[in-house]
């Protein structure tokens, strides 16, 4: 009974979706990307500031 | 007279409409929405859960889901949540906004400091791509983008990442977004402490409290927009937004402006927006197994963000020595969910040793994480946008 009822439920609560893999390879590449493209982004911001800081404090000196 | 008549008819017209209301297809669903927005509210006023933005949109998803919104202008194209949805959130315009107001209240000098520590913000980016590899399984992949960037943690760039997608469930994922960043002191914990040990969780990190420059903290946010731009141009009006608001704040001329910023233009536009982005939550479009879904998403992202930050730290551990390391907690806070996520790991530093203080460097990480999760939104809309 819990079964019948459990296994309903879940058809009816999953039914609605849609399982696809269709799409995984395009997603996985561009997350890869994604990360890869960050930590550029933040890499080069990191070497900026790291030079502004060092300019200032030449400055300061 | 006629005018009476008119009012009459229209009077009556609603009473024949709302006598003609099936339960299960139509007050149901309703009532379910009334308790959401209910849930909301009381989540935003007991709780103090992201109080700003879950009780304007708790209030406006009870006005949306009121009977027969349709007929009384609450959701028809003419009605005014409607036009101030066209006119705010559908084109981006509010997110933008919004983002002066952010950056005017960020102090970026912890990261400033030390740069080193963005890095981390890069990291915990990770749950958002995970997100999106998981949720392609489910949705198309412009939808599957829009809800991986829940993982953002950071209100704005989902609305707008979401928007210039086109998402048909910018409703849920604003919900999902706010409510696990309301969540990250519940949220961060448990995952923090199942990937660190305990003797990791005491590791102490010096803080040199270094003066940062006047001229650096005014070039920053001009440096980061032009890097952003160049690099990751999908991600240069986002970032733009939020690196003029802190401008305003730095150069020192313009502190009016900045305190309008940081107070009247975020109030204002927090205001609007939440009781605006209810509009796509009357009950035909958020009742749905997808919602449940996108909510269950959006915590597979933020936990995924958490681990992301923490085990990146852990794997730095590995070539730095003794004395040099990381304390990985600090990793979490790269979520940007700001300043909470910071507080998290300072408070659970605390737990394990009182003279751990680690608030500065998770600080430092969190603003961080804010940058980064800004840039995030803008290569996903660089791999996904119009």
């Amino acid at each position: 009974m819990f079964n019948f009822f459990t296994l309903n439920f879940l058809q009816l609560f999953l039914g609605g979706l849609k399982f696809t893999t269709e799409n995984i390879r395009e997603a996985l590449l561009c997350s890869l990307a994604g990360m890869v493209g960050i930590f550029i982004v933040i890499g080069i911001i990191i070497i900026s500031v790291s030079l502004l800081n060092k300019a200032g404090s030449k400055k300061d000196k | 007279m006629d005018t009476l008549m008119e009012l009459g008819t229209k009077i009556l017209s609603i009473f024949e409409a709302l006598a003609g209301m099936d339960f299960v297809s139509e007050i149901l669903p309703m009532l379910v929405m009334w308790a959401i927005g209910g849930v909301l509210i009381y989540c935003a006023i007991a709780k103090d859960m992201e109080p700003t933005l879950l009780l304007p949109m708790g209030f406006g998803t009870i006005i949306v889901n009121l009977p027969l919104a349709e007929v009384v202008g609450a959701i028809s194209e003419e009605g005014a949540i409607k036009v101030l949805y066209n006119a705010g959130v559908a084109n981006e315009l509010f997110p933008l906004l919004l983002f002066i107001g952010i950056g005017a209240m960020i102090d970026f000098g912890p990261v400033l400091t030390n740069p080193k520590l963005m890095i981390f913000g890069a990291a915990a980016q990770f749950g958002i791509f995970f997100t999106l590899s998981v949720a392609s399984l489910f949705f198309p992949i412009n939808e599957a983008a829009s809800i991986a960037i829940i993982g953002a943690a950071d209100g704005p760039t989902s609305i707008f990442v979401a928007g210039e997608l086109g998402s048909k469930y910018i409703g849920a994922i604003i919900v999902a977004a706010y409510s696990y960043m309301a969540l990250v002191p519940m949220v961060q914990p448990p995952i923090i402490k199942l990937l660190t040990t305990k003797k990791e969780r005491r590791i102490h990190m010096k803080y040199e409290g270094k003066a940062v420059s006047k001229r650096t903290r005014i070039l920053f946010p001009i440096v980061v927009t032009v890097i952003a731009g160049v690099v990751s141009p999908q991600s240069a009006i986002l970032i733009g937004f939020l690196m003029f608001g802190n401008l305003i704040r730095e150069c020192g001329v313009l502190d009016s402006l900045s305190e309008t910023a940081q107070k009247t233009l975020a109030n204002l536009i927090t205001i609007l927006l939440g009781i605006t982005v209810a509009a796509n939550m009357n009950a035909k479009d958020f009742l749905t197994i997808e919602t449940a879904l996108i909510l269950g998403l959006g915590l597979v992202a933020f936990v995924f963000d958490t681990a992301g930050g923490v085990l990146f730290a852990k794997f730095l551990n590995i070539f730095l020595p003794e004395g040099k390391k990381f304390n990985p907690m600090i990793g979490a806070a790269g979520i940007s969910a700001f300043p909470m996520s910071s507080r998290v790991v300072h408070k659970l530093g605390l737990e394990e040793d009182n003279q751990n203080f680690l608030l500065m460097h998770a600080t430092g990480v969190n603003v961080s994480g804010q940058v980064a999760s800004v840039i995030a939104g803008g290569m996903i809309l660089s791999f996904f946008g119009k």
